[in-house]
């Protein structure tokens, strides 16, 4: 083939892939307004089955009716801001659906280059998705069933026993609108999951989870070796904190960052890094805290309003009083903080106690990775120290905030890496946020590159 | 042994005349043994365990700080001393050692009475340090040994009770001790060597294959031969001989220690897939394999005794204890933190809970499971649900 006959047949590809992306992008915002519809409706609609869902989620999981309706309203905002559009939209744009800085050991490896040539090649329009939901936080699978969706491929779930109500609420709801053919099937029970021939598989876990999970699956054929998996392993997030003042001004903000769900989900903040040590903030902190938790005690006594009512108004200290006794009273944890707080003390470490939360200031050069959910750690440090502590982290970060009006003051702590976004998007976060720094639906069509 | 692991005597830590009257009266076994030792106390057969353990608690109480201010955070005084006999003293999380200085605090600046308990030491000993495991950027346990003879005490009764008071040549598969002076595994393989009369004991390259020719020859000429090593080192060697085509078959005579280090960066196995391994790769009786759980933490050591069971020496305790409440014991049976009330640990803390999972039997002997993992877990670690 000479050059103009190479030339010709690589713009005729460029052009056929370029209207491929066209037509994808045409449909897929099809897609985002009716999804963005529907959802809304089934947040609005008395009849959606969304108040018996919640009422059961209350009732039969281990949430609070505080983080419910928190996220309820979180989504509910974001879609109404027509964040799916937004994201159908940023997909069309030339980037990495993968932050590479954060895959570096994955990119390393010639099996796993290959690997995702294959699924590059493989995953066409109306690919089958086995999606494996976590339960750690309500509705926290939403996303993902929300990028198949708008992919335009075939959603099949594995629903969390921690948060069963939610989500089949909302896929029930959708085959009502016509998302049958999309929506194939659901179920909590692994074995139940049918053999449909796979094409990717998105999880979110540990790395051990993963491998079991695997197993189990492959042992049951319902896949096989070959079929490629997304996994999400981050775990937490860390704040970055410029002043006592800034505290005092993003306190709502902040203690969302850190208590909201429980310090569960990978955007809740495990690591605060700042140039005012820990002492000094002593106070401002313990009632912001206590603040917190009495707010949430308070809560549980006086909601007196419906689900809807109470989304509408967005405002929690109408939220209905749950039916069932009060949870997350557990006295094993109580026990163990009393422990922890000893320790502190044993080994001269200044921390900060409310409850069963614990913040503890570390040395930049020890501070651990967090694990435990109710526990933070602060770091006495300066900006600079960003870079050593994310390095460090590496894949388990999630996410940098910075408390202040302007999030772009702060050195980016590598290139290519974390958007420093402002605290106040912790816990409401775009739909179209980047788990593990992948954006999921670019993922899933790498067909419209 | 090596200059390094040595350092000078630390701070005074002053305490009252009416305290020390107290400690005389609460201790007096103890008082007199540290002020003349003659048989280590936590080897005194007067006394029982909990009489030893409760005048310990009373020791490190008054003279370790980090353990004082830790039992005082959990309800505990020095006067405490009979609640001993009923419950668990409070046991200090092993991370302690990497966090602060967990050990006793030489006395006394003004007080000649009190200044008896730890004169010796400066006459006749020289502490060690010893480091736990891990590069120089790691965060690592710091053990400082004020009285070395109590861990040579410790480390020929605990292999006395275990492997009689036959002599045995000890050949490690280990970098040496000169080489290694904070390591506390090293230090003990060293003091195993120091005691064989023969002088055959030695340290082995780890690049090399077993010397099978003057095995068998010792062997021959009737001795017994403890091979020291960690997991990984052990399959590493298998490997060396089957590549270089050269069979083991472990003669009876000879046994293999596993010192731990199941888990690595890169691999890790199961101690039953351990001991298959070796039983195959070694050509020998599973009675011929031995594990040793230690820590840098900890004076004592614990041997298996029967297959995966370990035992430890009569003045240690092992309890299996649930993870959230430290001083509530579990069943026989169940899982939980492994920790160790260890009386070797007389000027460290013999109180300790380590990050250990583990499970006990109804003789009180244990396994060691792995880390235990948290259940409060950051994350969507929440995946291993159970569909039963």
């Amino acid at each position: 083939m000479d050059k103009l006959a190479r030339l010709t047949s690589h713009q005729n590809g460029s052009n056929k892939v370029h209207e491929m992306g066209r037509i994808w992008s045409k449909q897929a915002k099809e897609r985002a307004l009716l999804l963005q519809e529907h959802l809304i409706k089934w947040f609005e609609d008395e009849q959606s089955g969304m108040q018996e869902a919640v009422e059961q989620t209350i009732s039969g999981t281990e949430f609070i009716s505080e983080d419910i309706y928190f996220q309820l309203s979180a989504i509910k905002s974001r879609l109404e801001t027509g964040d799916l559009v937004h994201w159908v939209d940023q997909c069309t744009i030339d980037s990495p659906s993968i932050d590479e800085s954060r895959h570096v050991l994955d990119t390393q490896s010639t099996d796993n280059e290959n690997k995702e040539a294959n699924r590059i090649t493989q995953l066409k329009e109306r690919s089958n998705i086995l999606c494996i939901h976590a339960g750690n936080l309500p509705l926290v699978g939403l996303q993902d069933v929300i990028a198949v969706l708008l992919a335009g491929h075939c959603y099949t779930g594995k629903i969390s026993r921690k948060d069963p109500y939610l989500l089949p609420s909302i896929l029930s709801w959708l085959i009502q609108f016509g998302w049958r053919e999309q929506i194939q099937y659901w179920t909590q029970i692994t074995a139940d999951i049918p053999v449909n021939n796979y094409d990717q598989v998105l999880f979110a876990g540990s790395e051990s989870s993963l491998s079991s999970v695997r197993k189990t699956l492959i042992e049951a054929r319902i896949l096989d070796e070959e079929t490629p998996w997304l996994n999400r392993i981050a775990s937490f997030s860390i704040a970055y904190c410029p002043s006592k003042k800034a505290v005092i001004e993003h306190n709502t903000d902040f203690m969302d960052a850190l208590m909201r769900y429980g310090g569960k989900g990978c955007r809740s903040v495990g690591v605060v890094v700042s140039p005012v040590g820990l002492n000094e903030l002593r106070i401002p902190l313990e009632n912001a805290m206590k603040n917190v938790l009495e707010q949430n005690g308070a809560l549980r006594q006086t909601n007196t309003l419906r689900p809807q009512d109470a989304l509408k108004q967005n405002n929690f200290k109408k939220l209905r009083k749950a039916e069932t006794p009060l949870k997350k009273v557990n006295k094993s944890e109580l026990t163990s903080v009393t422990y922890k707080k000893a320790y502190n003390i044993a080994v001269d470490r200044v921390f900060v106690g409310v409850g069963d939360w614990l913040i503890e200031e570390h040395p930049i050069e020890y501070v651990p990775e967090p694990s435990n959910n109710r526990v933070v750690y602060w770091v006495h440090a300066n900006q600079e120290d960003l870079v050593n502590l994310v390095e460090r982290f590496g894949p388990a970060l999630q996410s940098i905030y910075y408390l202040g009006s302007n999030a772009s003051d702060v050195k980016k702590p590598y290139k290519h890496s974390f958007e420093i976004e402002s605290i106040d998007s912790a816990q409401r976060p775009p739909l179209y946020w980047r788990p593990d720094g992948t954006d999921i639906l670019r993922y899933l069509c790498p067909f419209i590159i | 042994m090596s200059s390094n692991s040595r350092f000078t005597m630390n701070e005074p830590f002053s305490i009252s005349s009416q305290t020390i009257e107290y400690v005389k009266q609460r201790m007096p076994e103890l008082y007199a043994s540290l002020a003349k030792p003659v048989t280590p106390f936590f080897l005194d057969n007067t006394l029982n365990f909990e009489e030893k353990l409760a005048q310990i608690f009373v020791f490190q109480y008054i003279l370790n700080p980090v353990y004082q201010k830790y039992c005082t955070a959990l309800g505990w005084s020095v006067n405490d001393y009979s609640r001993c006999f009923s419950e668990l003293p409070p046991l200090l999380p092993v991370q302690a050692f990497k966090d602060a200085a967990v050990w006793t605090h030489d006395t006394l600046v003004g007080d000649t009475e009190m200044s008896t308990y730890l004169t010796h030491l400066k006459a006749d000993t020289q502490p060690l340090e010893f480091l736990s495991s891990g590069t120089s950027a790691m965060q690592r346990s710091r053990h400082r040994v004020l009285d070395p003879t109590f861990y040579d005490a410790s480390i020929r009764a605990s292999w006395q009770a275990r492997f009689g008071e036959d002599n045995w040549i000890i050949w490690a598969y280990t970098p040496g001790y000169s080489e290694n002076p904070q390591s506390s595994l090293l230090y003990m393989i060293d003091r195993l060597m120091e005691w064989d009369h023969t002088q055959e004991s030695r340290y082995l390259s780890l690049e090399e294959c077993l010397p099978l020719k003057q095995l068998n020859k010792l062997v021959e000429d009737g001795y017994r031969v403890m091979l020291f090593g960690a997991a990984f080192g052990w399959l590493d060697l298998i490997e060396r001989h089957e590549r270089e085509n050269e069979p083991i078959s472990l003669p009876r005579e000879v046994s293999i220690m596993e010192t731990g280090g199941m888990k690595t960066f890169r691999r890790s196995i199961s101690r039953v897939d351990l001991f298959e391994r070796l039983v195959q790769g070694f050509n020998c009786a599973p009675e011929q394999l031995h594990t040793e759980y230690g820590m840098t933490e900890c004076l004592s050591q614990a041997y298996t005794s029967k297959g995966l069971w370990l035992e430890s020496p009569n003045w240690v305790k092992i309890v299996v204890v649930d993870p959230d409440q430290p001083n509530k014991m579990l069943e026989s049976g169940q899982e939980g933190l492994i920790g160790i009330v260890d009386l070797a640990n007389i000027y460290s803390c013999s109180f300790m809970l380590t990050g250990d999972r583990g499970v006990q039997d109804e003789e009180g002997r244990f396994q060691v499971l792995g880390r235990w993992e948290p259940t409060s877990l950051r994350g969507c670690n929440f995946l291993m649900e159970q569909d039963g």
